[in-house]
């Protein structure tokens, strides 16, 4: 009797007592949907001010990811490079050849500006298709293992390299 | 009777040039051990919530290498009980099975348990928790968005016709069961998805390589019979196509899986729907 009794009194008062421990203040609302709980997580951290840890600043810089990167750079070089050019066409007076030839005449511009422009415009081009190769390939679940991976980025960015220098030796027949 | 013995081994040793030699070197050696100090310098991230307006900060840690364990958790466990307790980190079963101790080391995401000390004592280990995930305190990183994420692609078997669940084994040809490997390894430390640039971004809308892996593990199971419900559910712009093939997830898995395999066979997979 007295058990009962004790146990019927604990109910009853415990009932009336929040949960105040540290712990149950620090819990995470209860969330039911993988959603939801996502959703807490963005919230629950910038309320508690947490920092991000540094990533981009801190990471080693591989083979495969600095070919990623040039990747997406010439593509970048691509787009913008030309909509500069085209649109510079319209702004500014005289003529695309005409611009080239005045800058032909400055002392040094055929080593030190022309040539390695012309590299610089071929390897974009040429990486890009290179490279593009490889990405058609892993679209298509192929060339995955880490040894592959390497392989064919040192051909791509060789290959492109080669092409560059080849490409902007010749000479166009006027 | 037993001095005897040795100081007559002893004096035949003595005569022997080769059993000198031996013994020169034994004591060279271990006079080195003792001699020199290999001391290594640790950097390791530290933020602690209990400190209001704290910035992070690195602390540089000294260990000596001959009375230190191989392995990098090895190092901080000694820092942990020798010279700084308020270190905190992740740990459980020091041989690469839990994926607890998952962090960046030297600029690389791996395993602290099975990353060998860098020896050369020049350079200073630098340690960092796993990349842009919030950080609880030092190298303690907050997990709850990649086990939403993980909960999101539902990871367990699922059957057309729930009637008939648990009445048989659901047997698998072992060609069927050979495409499971090298994908239920997966122990989610976390250490492809945190090297991900697209999921530095994007952790919210993107899946990231770990999950996409456990995804396309479901997808490929021939017991498995919701295919095209789980392929449907990634059809947006971010949850698989995000990824961009820089391949640094596996560069990075601890357990030496593939997960940008897994992901470019899901992509080609999505072509079905």
């Amino acid at each position: 009797m007295a058990l009962l009794m004790r146990l019927a009194t604990r109910q009853a008062l415990l009932r009336h007592v929040r949960p105040s421990s540290i712990l149950m203040k620090a819990a995470a609302p209860m969330a039911t949907s993988p959603s939801e709980q996502a959703k807490a997580y963005w919230e629950k951290n910038k309320e508690l001010g947490r920092p991000v840890a540094p990533h981009l600043t801190i990471y080693k810089i591989d083979w495969h990811t600095l070919l990623s990167g040039t990747h997406r750079l010439t593509g970048f070089i691509m787009y913008t490079g030309l909509a500069a050019i085209a649109a510079a066409t319209l702004i500014v007076p005289a003529s695309y050849p005409a611009w080239i030839a005045a800058i032909k005449t400055w002392p040094i511009a055929i080593p030190a500006i022309i040539y390695p422009a012309k590299v610089g415009a071929a390897f974009t081009v040429f990486y890009h298709l290179l490279n593009g190769i490889r990405h058609i390939a892993w679209d298509f679940g192929k060339g995955f293992a880490m040894k592959d991976i390497n392989r064919s980025g040192y051909v791509a960015m060789g290959l492109a390299l080669i092409l560059a220098v080849f490409a902007a030796t010749i000479v166009p027949s006027s | 009777m037993a001095a005897v013995t040795c100081s007559k081994l002893f004096a035949a040793a003595k005569t022997s040039n080769i059993f000198s030699q031996v013994s020169i070197r034994l004591a060279t050696a271990a006079a080195a051990v003792q001699e020199k100090p290999r001391l290594k310098k640790f950097s390791i991230y530290r933020w602690d919530p209990e400190s209001p307006g704290m910035k992070p900060k690195m602390q540089e840690y000294e260990v000596d290498l001959n009375n230190c364990g191989p392995m990098l958790l090895d190092a901080l466990v000694k820092i942990k009980n020798e010279v700084d307790p308020t270190l905190t980190f992740r740990k459980s079963c020091r041989e690469g099975i839990c994926g607890s101790c998952s962090m960046n080391i030297d600029g690389g995401n791996t395993l602290a348990c099975i990353c060998k000390i860098n020896e050369n004592v020049g350079k200073t280990t630098k340690v960092y928790p796993l990349p842009h995930m919030h950080v609880i305190k030092d190298l303690v990183p907050d997990f709850s968005n990649f086990y939403a994420q993980y909960a999101s692609i539902q990871p367990w078997l699922q059957k057309k016709d729930e009637a008939n669940i648990g009445k048989e084994a659901y047997h698998q040809t072992v060609e069927d069961r050979d495409k499971l490997d090298g994908l239920y390894e997966c122990i989610l430390c976390a250490c492809c998805s945190t090297s991900c640039p697209s999921y530095w971004w994007s952790a919210d809308k993107y899946l990231g390589p770990a999950v996409l892996m456990q995804a396309y593990r479901w997808i490929i199971d021939s017991r498995d019979e919701e295919r095209a419900k789980r392929l449907s559910q990634m059809r947006d712009k971010f949850t698989v196509y995000r990824c961009h093939t820089i391949l640094n997830c596996t560069a990075a898995c601890p357990k030496g899986l593939n997960p940008a395999k897994a992901i470019g066979e899901l992509k080609l997979m999505m072509n079905e729907l």
